[in-house]
C-alpha cells in the first residue's frame, strides 16, 4: 500500500490534475472548434475524412 | 551596401537632427527612468551602487523600444516605405544604415545614462575597456534585432504593444551579457567580463547577418 | 465520411487518441502506483514523470514551429503556414502545463514555487515568445492578402528555435556560476522503474502531443477554408439552417 504511504500527496495530486485537465480542456476546445468549423466545408475540402 | 548604409544612416540622423525626437523625448525618458529606480528601489546608494549595472541597462533597453518605434515611424508617414522600396537603395544596405542609425542614437543614450549613473548612483568607474567594449557589442545587437523586429511591427496597427513581447525576449541575453561585463569591469575583475562580451558580439553579428540577407524579402513582401 | 457530423477526426487519429488515453491510465499506473518513491526527492520524484515529458514536447513543438516557417519562406504553401500556428498553439499549452508542473515540484524539493533556474527562466522566456509569435499571427490573418502576410510571422517563427536556444545556453550559463544544475541530478543515477517510467512518460506525452497537434492543424486547415468564403455570412447562414432543419444534414 506504497500509495497511502506517499509524501507530498498534496503537490503530486495538483501536478498530475492540472497539467492533465489543462491538456483535456484544450482537447476538448479544439474537437468541439474543428466540429464547428468542419461543418461549414465541404468534404471534398477535409481530405482525412 | 554599405554606401547605401551610410545614406540611409544620414537621412535618418539628418531627420533626427531636425524633429530632435530623441534629444527632446527619448534622453529625458532616460533620465526619468533613472529616476524611477531611484525612488523605487531604496536611494540608500547601496542597492543603487551595487544594481547600477543591471539598471543601466534596463533604461538603455527601454529607450531602444521608443527609438526603433521611432526609426519605423519615419517610413511610414508619407510612404516612405514605397520610396524605400523603389530607390534601388540594396535592402542589406537600408538594413544596416536603420541600425546604424539606431546604434548611433543609443550610444547617445548611454553616455547620458552612464553620467547619470556615476552622479545619481554614485558607481565607481573602473574597467574602462570592457565597458566600451561592451557598450559597443551590445548596442550593435540591440540595434541589429531591433531593426529586424521593428520593421516586422512596423505599420501594424498593434505596434506599439506587439514590438516590445516580440524583441524584449529576444534581447534577454543581451541584457544578461551586456549586465554582467558591466558588474565584472565595475567589480573589477574584467578578466570575467570578456567572455560575456564576446558572447554580444556573436548576438551582434548573427543579427547583423541575418537582418542583411533577410531584410530583402521582409521589405518587399509586407 | 457517413458520420452523422464531420469532425477532424480519421480513422488514424482515432487509435492515435485511443493510444494515448490507454498509454495516459498506464502511465498514472507506473507514476503513481508501480514506481520506488526517488531516495532524496520521495514522492515528488512523481511530478517530474508529466513534467519532464511536457518540456521535451514544449521545445519539440518550439523547433517544429522553426522548421515550418523555413518549409514556408521555401514553398510558400498553406500547409506549413497552418502547421507553424498549430505547433506553436499546441506548444504554449505544453509550455505552461510544464512550468506549472515545475513549480508545483519545485515548492517541496527547492522550498519555493520559482527559483532563478536557467531551465524556469528560459522556458518562461519561450512561452512568452510563443504567445508574441501567436499574437503577431493574429494580426497577419486580419490585415492583408495572403501572399502578403506570412512574411512577419515567418520570419519571427523562423528565429524562435535559435532565440530559444541563444536565451537558453545564456542564461544557463548566467546561473551556473551561481548554483550547480538541479534536475540532472535524477538523471544518471535513475535506473529501472523509475527509467522505464520515464521513458513511458515521454512516449504517451508523445502522442498525446502528435494527436492534438494533428487535430489543431485540421483546425487551421478549415479555418483557412472557412476564411476564403467569408467567415461571418457562413456562419449566418449555417446556423439559421441548422436552426430550421433541427442539425439534421
Amino acid at each position: 500500500m506504497a500509495g497511502f504511504a506517499m509524501t507530498h500527496v498534496g503537490y503530486v495530486a495538483a501536478g498530475w490534475t492540472i497539467p492533465l485537465v489543462a491538456l483535456g480542456a484544450y482537447a476538448l476546445r479544439t474537437v468541439r472548434r474543428g466540429r464547428q468549423l468542419a461543418e461549414q466545408v465541404p468534404p471534398e475540402e477535409r481530405r482525412w475524412s | 551596401m554599405f554606401r547605401d548604409a551610410g545614406l540611409v544612416a544620414g537621412k535618418d540622423l539628418r531627420i533626427e537632427l531636425r524633429s530632435r525626437v530623441t534629444l527632446q523625448q527619448v534622453l529625458p525618458f532616460a533620465v526619468l527612468v533613472l529616476i524611477l529606480f531611484g525612488v523605487a528601489l531604496d536611494p540608500d546608494r547601496g542597492i543603487l551602487t551595487r544594481a547600477s549595472a543591471g539598471l543601466f541597462w534596463v533604461a538603455v533597453l527601454f529607450c531602444a523600444l521608443l527609438a526603433i518605434q521611432r526609426a519605423f515611424t519615419i517610413e511610414a508617414a508619407d510612404g516612405g516605405r514605397d520610396a524605400l522600396r523603389l530607390s534601388g537603395l540594396e535592402p542589406g544596405g537600408i538594413f544596416l544604415g536603420k541600425a546604424m542609425a539606431i546604434a548611433a542614437q543609443l550610444t547617445a543614450v548611454e553616455a547620458l545614462l552612464a553620467v547619470g549613473v556615476v552622479i545619481m548612483y554614485g558607481t565607481e568607474v573602473t574597467g574602462v575597456p570592457l565597458l566600451v567594449a561592451t557598450c559597443v557589442a551590445a548596442t550593435a545587437g540591440m540595434a541589429a534585432a531591433g531593426t529586424l523586429y521593428g520593421v516586422l511591427a512596423a505599420g501594424l496597427r498593434v505596434r506599439e504593444t506587439l514590438l516590445p513581447i516580440l524583441l524584449l525576449p529576444v534581447l534577454s541575453p543581451v541584457l544578461i551579457g551586456a549586465t554582467k561585463a558591466f558588474e565584472a569591469a565595475l567589480g573589477g575583475v574584467a578578466a570575467d567580463g570578456w567572455p560575456w562580451c564576446g558572447l554580444l558580439l556573436t548576438f551582434a553579428l548573427l543579427y547583423l547577418t541575418f537582418g542583411t540577407l533577410a531584410f530583402g524579402t521582409l521589405l518587399e513582401e509586407s | 465520411m457517413s458520420a452523422p457530423r464531420p469532425t477532424t477526426g480519421s480513422p488514424a487519429t482515432r487509435l492515435l487518441g485511443g493510444l494515448s488515453l490507454a498509454g495516459l491510465v498506464l502511465l498514472l499506473g507506473y507514476a503513481l502506483w508501480w514506481s520506488p518513491a526517488d531516495v532524496v526527492q520521495k514522492d515528488s520524484v512523481r511530478i517530474m514523470y508529466v513534467h519532464v515529458p511536457t518540456a521535451i514536447m514544449a521545445f519539440t513543438a518550439c523547433g517544429i514551429t522553426t522548421l515550418a516557417s523555413a518549409m514556408w519562406l521555401r514553398r510558400r504553401s498553406e500547409g506549413w503556414w497552418v502547421l507553424g500556428g498549430a505547433a506553436a498553439e499546441v506548444g504554449i499549452v505544453f509550455t505552461a502545463a510544464c512550468l506549472v508542473t515545475g513549480s508545483i515540484w519545485g515548492r517541496p524539493t527547492w522550498g519555493t514555487y520559482w527559483d532563478w533556474d536557467p531551465r524556469i527562466t528560459s522556458t518562461t522566456l519561450l512561452f512568452i515568445m510563443l504567445v508574441g509569435y501567436l499574437a503577431l499571427r493574429r494580426i497577419d490573418n486580419e490585415s492583408g492578402n495572403a501572399a502578403q502576410r506570412g512574411m512577419r510571422a515567418a520570419i519571427v517563427g523562423l528565429l524562435l528555435f535559435p532565440n530559444v536556444m541563444i536565451v537558453h545556453y545564456s542564461v544557463d550559463w548566467w546561473r551556473s556560476l551561481h548554483q550547480t544544475a538541479t534536475i540532472t541530478r535524477l538523471d544518471p543515477s535513475i535506473e529501472g522503474t523509475m527509467l522505464f517510467t520515464l521513458m513511458l512518460g515521454i512516449a504517451v506525452f508523445g502522442l498525446v502531443f502528435a494527436w492534438m497537434l494533428i487535430h489543431r492543424f485540421r483546425v487551421g486547415w478549415l479555418e483557412e477554408r472557412v476564411g476564403a468564403t467569408g467567415l461571418d455570412a457562413a456562419l449566418l447562414e449555417r446556423r439559421a439552417e441548422a436552426g430550421v432543419a433541427g442539425g439534421a444534414r
